[in-house]
């Protein structure tokens, strides 16, 4: 597989994690949540949401690594 | 239940066929992050096909980087897995909580009211009262002619007319009823009311029994009772009615909610016509639209106009009201028949005509609105688009009773949540504010409100030629 493609591939991947983030819900009152959900689902949600970060960074980095590796400074 | 929290006021929808009870909140957010979950896997895809790359400028720490970023996708998509499951889990729950809930206290407030009726009933004057006070009454009232004209008198002094604008309440008791837990008790008092007067004993329990055998239950069989009763002296006792044509004009028939709650007739003063009739050619098809005002006379004698209290009772009762002829007769002086299409729209009074008329199933009903209507008691035919509004603050549709429409989409919002009570009487019921929350359906982006929005107003969409012929109702005699 060419380099370049997949370098394409990991660039379209930070972008679908900025959109899988920007689908998160936004973090609920707890009281009114924690009940119904049966746990403490803002916790849940922003555990989620820090993963999501994490993953984003880990791919952009991934990415600044291969631009690297493209074009070497 | 779905709360729609994206628009301003809240509107909290229920019915539509569905059988999940859960905010709209909740769904939305199981629904975006069971996609999150699904999308993720896409992402996991991608870093592994990048990972086995073997391009000799991939690094081992490009490797490394790659490898944690799987971790963390596949760790991503189990809580999002785990987190959308919950949330299923809790709308589930919390929808049999809450039909749970209301069954209990509905069986509650039923088994209260026969308990206070019944115990009433063992008192001894009570008894009496339930032993003999209906054939004592009736027969008082016929072989005494001078009591029956005092007492019709007694209220015929009271008022000619009793326009809605003529009702004053005392602030202290408008902000009481203008409350959602108020209008919460009326809607169980009404609803539990055959009950109180069956444990009463006597003749009222074997009235009521004899209307359950004809179908009549509820409070519908209170008003009945209420409507035979006060009759016989000439209060309440429905008589014959008929229609005037008052006027003809173009019109563009209502687009939107707002137009719709704009184009009920304005009464209050006797001689204005209570009924608009929309006529209108969709695809060569010739439809109407059948649009019905409210009450506008509130004395109990009748008077001159038919939307009275009298054809509310009436009408409560499942009895041949006079607003609900009043409207029949104008429909059939339009050349509306059975397989004429047609929606039906009624605020507050007219609400009751139009649920009345489209549950008939003698017109060729293709959607119905209610608005401010105690409507809770008549089922609105399935299959086409119908929708009840309603504030939770205005006791007029509660007293309807407990909501019985679950294909209808139920439409609510609590007109005065955080704002002052304004004086005038029922502010909550007042035709200004439901144009507040009909403005509000209008920009809610619910897909249940958008479903009935397009499906209702696909009737006149594309609509030309349109008049409105205006009919004012009136009682003969």
């Amino acid at each position: 597989m060419e380099f370049e493609y997949q370098k394409a591939l990991i660039d379209g991947a930070v972008q679908n994690v900025d959109l899988l983030v920007s689908l998160l819900p936004s973090i609920p009152d707890a009281t009114a949540w924690d009940g119904l959900a049966k746990g403490n689902y803002a916790t849940e949600l922003l555990l989620l949401s820090n993963c999501l970060t994490l993953l984003r960074e880990s791919l952009a980095a991934a990415a600044t690594l291969m631009d690297a590796a493209v074009c070497p400074v | 239940m779905r709360r729609c929290a994206l628009s301003d006021p809240v509107l909290t929808l229920s019915g539509g066929g569905t059988t999940t009870i859960a905010t709209d909140v909740m769904l939305g957010d199981a629904y975006s992050i069971g996609l999150i979950g699904d999308l993720v896997v896409g992402v996991s895809t991608v870093i592994d096909l990048a990972a086995s790359s073997s391009d000799e400028r991939v690094t081992v720490t490009w490797n490394e980087q790659l490898f944690e970023a799987s971790l963390l996708a596949t760790d991503s998509k189990g809580r999002a897995d785990f987190i959308s499951a919950r949330l299923t889990e809790a709308i589930a729950a919390y929808s049999a909580a809450n039909a749970s809930a209301t069954g209990f206290i509905e069986v509650g407030s039923d088994a209260l009211a026969w308990a206070m009726g019944s115990w009433l009933g063992t008192l001894p004057l009570f008894n009496q009262l339930a032993t003999y006070a209906v054939p004592g009454y009736g027969l008082m009232l016929s072989l005494m002619p001078d009591v029956r004209e005092q007492i019709r008198a007694h209220f015929a002094s009271k008022a000619g007319e009793l326009a809605p604008d003529d009702i004053a309440l005392p602030q202290w008791f408008n902000e009481l009823i203008t409350n959602p837990l108020a209008t919460y008790a009326v809607r169980m008092a009404v609803s539990s009311a055959d009950n109180g007067l069956s444990g009463f004993g006597g003749d009222p329990a074997a009235l009521l029994a004899s209307l359950k055998e004809q179908g009549i239950t509820g409070q519908a069989a209170v008003a009945a009772i209420l409507s035979m009763w006060t009759s016989v002296a000439g209060v309440l006792k429905e008589g014959p009615v008929k229609v005037t044509q008052t006027a003809v004009e173009p019109v563009v028939p209502p687009r939107n909610n707002v137009e719709l709650m704009e184009a009920f007739p304005v009464v209050g003063e006797p001689g204005q016509p209570q009924i608009r009739i929309d006529t209108m050619v969709v695809n060569g098809e010739t439809r109407y639209q059948v649009i019905v005002g409210g009450t506008v006379d509130f004395n109990p004698i009748p008077g001159q106009d038919a939307f009275d209290t009298t054809s509310n009772v009436a009408a409560v009762a499942g009895l041949p009201a006079g607003s609900v002829r009043a409207v029949e007769l104008a429909m059939a002086d339009m050349g509306i028949d059975a397989d004429s299409p047609v929606t039906f729209v009624g605020y507050s009074a007219g609400g009751i005509v139009a649920a009345t008329l489209a549950a008939s199933g003698d017109y060729n009903t293709r959607g119905v609105v209610t608005v401010g209507a105690p409507v809770g008691h008549i089922i609105l035919p399935s299959g086409v688009p119908a929708a009840i509004i309603e504030h939770t603050d205005d006791p007029v549709p509660a007293l309807g009773g407990l909501q019985e429409n679950s294909e209808a989409l139920i439409v609510q919002n609590q007109a005065f949540l955080n704002k002052p009570i304004p004086t005038e009487a029922l502010p909550a019921h007042r035709i200004e504010t439901y144009i507040e929350t009909a403005s509000a359906m209008d920009n809610e982006i619910a897909l249940e409100l958008r479903d009935f929005n397009d499906a209702f107003y696909a009737f006149s969409d594309g609509a030309n030629a349109a008049t409105s012929t205006y009919y004012y109702a009136e009682r003969e005699g």
